[in-house]
């Protein structure tokens, strides 16, 4: 019955309110007590009840080449930090420091705010500090309250000899306020580094290491009085090391070959898609980058119109130029639109509604069947050739050797390029707004087309394994996990593929190739491969070179690209010839008696 | 919809800011302690706690708007149903090391949270239905025994301190109910027994109070002889009981006594906390200033010991500010129960009242040492999301205690 009525006697309603009474009395007067009666005495208890945690750093795995050559290791930086609740005689310690350090107090109290990370946590103030300065600084510990020093593992690229793989190892950089906010700290503190560029981006998880800690016990005095006993220290673990595929020798004489040029190199392993070598020049040495990047140089990188700080050869986009012509020839062979023995006349120029389209040889080339057009890279060719073929034809023999699209490089900078498709094309020139015309230009490998250095590299890749699709890398297993290989394969006629090894033979062996001068003087390596010379509004034509060779059961594909290069005949295949020549061993003096 | 706003209108509405203003410290308290922590704020705890707090005003809204004449037809039901719930853990399996937690698909729920004020429900309707006669012994040791069996399983999960906190209110709702003083005393006297037997000392001491207290209550000669031998007898037999137990027995009993032995020792977070607030002084270290907060020696310290950084941060005065609110709310709490037309919403005020003064004491008088520790939270103030949403499901209930009924 919720009705029941209800009756309380007063005095039970008293010793209710007694109880109440009597209990927070008792909680009051505890804390009148402890906190007004035995204030001093806590207060003093409180300011030696104090823990300085100080983590230490973890140095970064080492970069290896192939053969074993340290790339990237570590070496140690000193830097002085201070505990702002810690700075009992802000004044008097600041200024000490200051002049310790030769470094002004207004300089001092910025560094404060920039690396700060709160009233109890070290921010850093100075950095790179020599051991002699760091011996003073240790003496007069007592006198500086507050302040600590700590190692700082930063990077070291011990041999100056070693190529300088500027855009594969990548630079690591300073954590500021900014960044940390947007990845939401998690294991990284204020000033820490980490890579932002190339390997050390991409494998920041596996290089980075894990940060250890110790706990000191600091007196009133903000002085360490020793570790902390029942917080025991927690080491810092090394990342782990990471061996590259790049081949150090292959690659610093490839530096060598680029110097003073603008351009890149790319050159893989065709079978397994390990990159031994892959040069983006300009570049420049990483020792500058080391440790902490001094603003003025880095400015100086980032404004140069060379672009140094650009990886040519994963993000460079070029037109390919007259290389397009073999994926043209495919796309004509596969789908039966002419046969090898197909020919048309070259006069020098080609007409089609009102424009002229011209043949890199103004006085023509004469009857040009397939084998001619390819070897001597006769544009006009193409241009007859491409009118019997529908856009998408083209496009599906491009995007299967992997045109506009990611190779999937290990590398966190990529571009996929472009290779259009009637998709494409009306989105951007409208529906009727292109017409077979557009097609002259793509067939040759100019127009709406652009490909990087990288992707050239792997389409020779699987011209040279008969279609194989391997993905390239510059870290071979086991970090690679399983799920990111592919297993396609590029599926042509056997005839179309005897044809386009006869004629890309050719180019470099016949004596009317346009690469002859670059043949090898070895019977045992057989030298495939393509020039382009990818006309440039901008100035001379970009130099392309694209091929392969194998001996044996070996095979390597290169792709060498010289900006403003002109002919790719003369300045891209000489590059990739030598390279041949250096990575099977064949003793080059015989090519320069020749 | 009209009723509704009927009830609004009569409704004590200071009980609801009083519960603000200390939620509101908790938070500040909370958003201190985040304050230097490295993570980011929208994962700290006190963003959870933000989001735990609308939880809290939604159950409020369901707790204060059902009919009372619901609640208390349901009551016996909801208590069986969540009384099972107790055993469900043994079937989810354990949550760090206790069965309190029943796991459900990404949270867990505490049955044992609920239990706490369903219990009081069910004892105020018993207490009221019935038209008992108070002055029976039996009257008084019924529900004891009835409260004391999910009391028991709840002290096995284990839980000491929700096990206080489920029996605490029963023994001033007997009192308020019209028990009589003498039989609540037989009760609780052979539990003293128990506990002062193992020095002689207090013993000596507790077995004259029992003998004085029965000489003087009148209760007759047999009665008196009875539960006087009775409790010398539990007392000598305790020791020797104790004796003929394995030693990994006797830690069980142990620890169950004092779960919080930690591997600093127990004293260590005693020690912290009193150095806390000590050092906080008469107006604290300031906001996001304490060296024992923020350096951590302080443990626990968004949960069990959150008003340690508040004495530490804020000082003495907050302290008193917090206290005194804590204490009117508790005041208004059993003013309304006295004043109360029923019985039933009576006994439900003064169970409510209870629950928070257990909870304020044990918890309050832990971070001064005033009491062993025993791992209650603070209402309102200590960080978690079950117990703040049960705190504010108290307050509706109790709201909702004060208005008559319209039907």
């Amino acid at each position: 019955m919720l009705r029941s009525e209800n009756y309380v006697p007063v005095s039970r309603r008293n010793v209710a309110y007694g109880v109440i009474i009597v209990l927070f009395a008792l909680l009051i007067g505890k804390f009148y007590y402890l906190q007004i009666y035995q204030h001093e005495k806590y207060r003093e208890r409180a300011d030696y009840n104090r823990i300085r945690l100080v983590t230490t750093n973890a140095p970064r795995g080492l970069i290896l080449a192939k053969n074993g050559k340290i790339l990237a290791a570590n070496r140690s930086e000193y830097t002085i930090s201070v505990i702002p609740v810690e700075l009992v005689q802000v004044d008097g310690v600041l200024g000490r420091l200051s002049s310790y350090l030769d470094l002004s107090r207004s300089d001092i109290e910025k560094n404060m705010i920039k690396y700060g990370r709160g009233r109890f946590l070290p921010a850093r103030i100075c950095r790179g500090i020599p051991i002699d300065k760091l011996s003073y600084i240790e003496e007069h510990k007592n006198e500086l309250p507050g302040v600590m020093y700590s190692e700082f593992p930063v990077r070291l690229y011990p041999d100056p000899s070693s190529p300088n793989l500027t855009h594969i190892l990548g630079y690591l950089r300073e954590i500021d306020k900014e960044t940390l906010k947007k990845m939401d700290g998690g294991e990284y503190q204020l000033g820490d580094f980490i890579g932002a560029q190339g390997i050390e981006k991409q494998y920041e998880l596996t290089l980075k290491g894990k940060k250890g800690h110790l706990y000191y016990q600091v007196d009133a005095m903000g002085c360490e009085v020793g570790l902390v006993q029942d917080r025991p220290p927690v080491l810092a673990e090394p990342g782990e090391n990471i061996t590259l595929t790049i081949d150090a020798d292959l690659q610093a004489y490839a530096e060598t070959l680029l110097n003073r040029k603008i351009g890149a190199v790319v050159m893989l392993n065709s079978i397994t898609g390990e990159i031994l070598t892959m040069v983006s020049k300009p570049d420049y040495r990483l020792d500058n980058f080391a440790g902490f990047i001094d603003t003025h140089q880095w400015q100086q990188y980032l404004t140069d119109p060379a672009r140094p700080l650009l990886n040519r050869a994963t993000m460079g986009l070029y037109p390919p130029g007259s290389a397009m012509k073999i994926i043209t020839t495919i796309a004509a062979l596969e789908n039966g639109l002419v046969n090898s023995n197909w020919a048309i006349e070259c006069m020098g120029e080609y007409f089609y509604g009102d424009r002229i389209f011209g043949c890199w040889k103004p006085e023509g080339h004469g009857i040009v069947n397939m084998d001619k057009a390819i070897t001597e890279s006769c544009n006009i060719y193409f241009y007859q050739l491409v009118q019997r073929m529908g856009l998408n034809q083209w496009y599906k023999i491009a995007s299967q050797f992997g045109f506009g699209q990611l190779t999937g490089v290990d590398l966190p900078e990529e571009y996929s390029g472009l290779a259009p498709d009637k998709e494409f094309m009306n989105k951007k020139y409208g529906k009727r707004g292109w017409t077979k015309g557009y097609l002259l230009n793509i067939a040759i490998g100019q127009g709406d087309i652009l490909v990087t250095p990288l992707q050239m590299a792997t389409f020779a890749a699987r011209l040279a394994t008969k279609g194989k699709v391997v993905m390239p890398r510059l870290v071979s297993e086991p970090l690679i996990s399983e799920s990111n290989r592919m297993e396609q394969k590029v599926k042509l006629s056997r005839s179309t593929w005897s044809t386009i090894y006869k004629l890309m033979y050719k180019v470099v062996n016949d004596p009317n190739g346009t690469a002859y001068s670059s043949r090898v003087f070895n019977r045992s390596v057989k030298f495939y491969g393509k020039t382009g010379t990818a006309e440039n509004p901008q100035g001379k034509p970009h130099a392309w070179f694209v091929g392969f060779a194998n001996k044996g059961n070996q095979s390597v594909s290169i792709a060498v690209l010289i900006e403003n290069g002109g002919h790719g005949g003369e300045s891209a295949a000489p590059i990739a010839s030598k390279m041949i020549q250096y990575f099977y061993g064949i003793n080059s003096e015989i090519l320069t008696l020749q | 919809m009209n009723n509704f706003v009927i009830k609004i209108r009569e409704v004590p509405k200071h009980w609801f800011f009083i519960a603000l203003v200390l939620t509101g410290f908790g938070l500040l308290t909370l958003y201190s302690i985040s304050y230097h922590s490295e993570t980011s704020l929208l994962t700290s705890r006190f963003i959870k706690q933000i989001f735990w707090l609308g939880g809290g005003f939604l159950i409020f809204l369901v707790t204060f708007s059902i009919p009372r004449r619901i609640i208390h037809k349901y009551s016996y039901l909801a208590v069986a149903v969540v009384f099972i719930m107790l055993f469900l853990p043994y079937v989810t399996g354990k949550i760090a090391g206790t069965y309190r937690w029943i796991q459900l698909s990404g949270f867990t729920i505490q049955p044992s949270e609920l239990l706490k004020w369903l219990i009081i429900i069910a004892l105020a309707r018993y207490l009221s239905d019935h038209n008992l006669q108070m002055d029976k012994f039996r009257s008084t040791l019924l529900p004891i025994i009835f409260v004391l069996i999910p009391t028991a399983i709840v002290a096995k999960q284990p839980d000491l301190g929700s096990a206080i906190i489920l029996f605490a209110p029963t023994i001033p709702l007997l009192y308020w109910a019209g028990a009589r003083p003498l039989h609540i005393f037989l009760v609780i006297a052979p539990v003293i027994s128990v506990v002062t037997a193992f020095n002689l000392y207090t013993f000596s001491i507790w077995i004259l109070a029992v003998g004085v207290v029965l000489y003087l209550s009148k209760s007759g000669i047999k009665i008196g002889l009875i539960n006087f031998f009775l409790n010398v007898f539990i007392g000598l037999f305790t020791p020797f009981l104790w004796n003929q137990l394995q030693p990994y027995q006797k830690e069980r009993v142990l620890v169950l006594i004092d779960l919080s032995r930690d591997p600093y020792g127990a004293g260590y977070q005693l020690i912290q906390s009193i150095t806390a607030i000590g050092s906080g002084g008469f107006l604290g270290k300031g906001f996001g200033n304490g060296t024992q907060t923020h350096l951590k020696f302080l443990p626990e310290q968004e949960t069990d010991f959150i008003f340690s950084v508040i004495g530490e941060e804020f000082g003495f005065v907050i302290v008193v500010l917090i206290l005194i609110l804590f204490a009117v709310l508790i005041w208004k709490i059993i003013k309304t129960s006295f004043v109360a037309d029923e019985r039933f919403s009576s006994l439900v005020l003064i169970g409510i009242a209870t629950i928070l003064l257990s909870h304020v004491f044990v918890n309050v008088g832990m971070t001064v040492n005033l009491l062993p520790v025993k791992g209650l939270p603070l209402p309102f103030l200590s960080y978690g999301g079950s117990f703040l949403i049960s705190c504010f499901a108290m307050l509706g209930l109790a709201m909702n205690m004060t208005v008559e009924d319209i039907e």
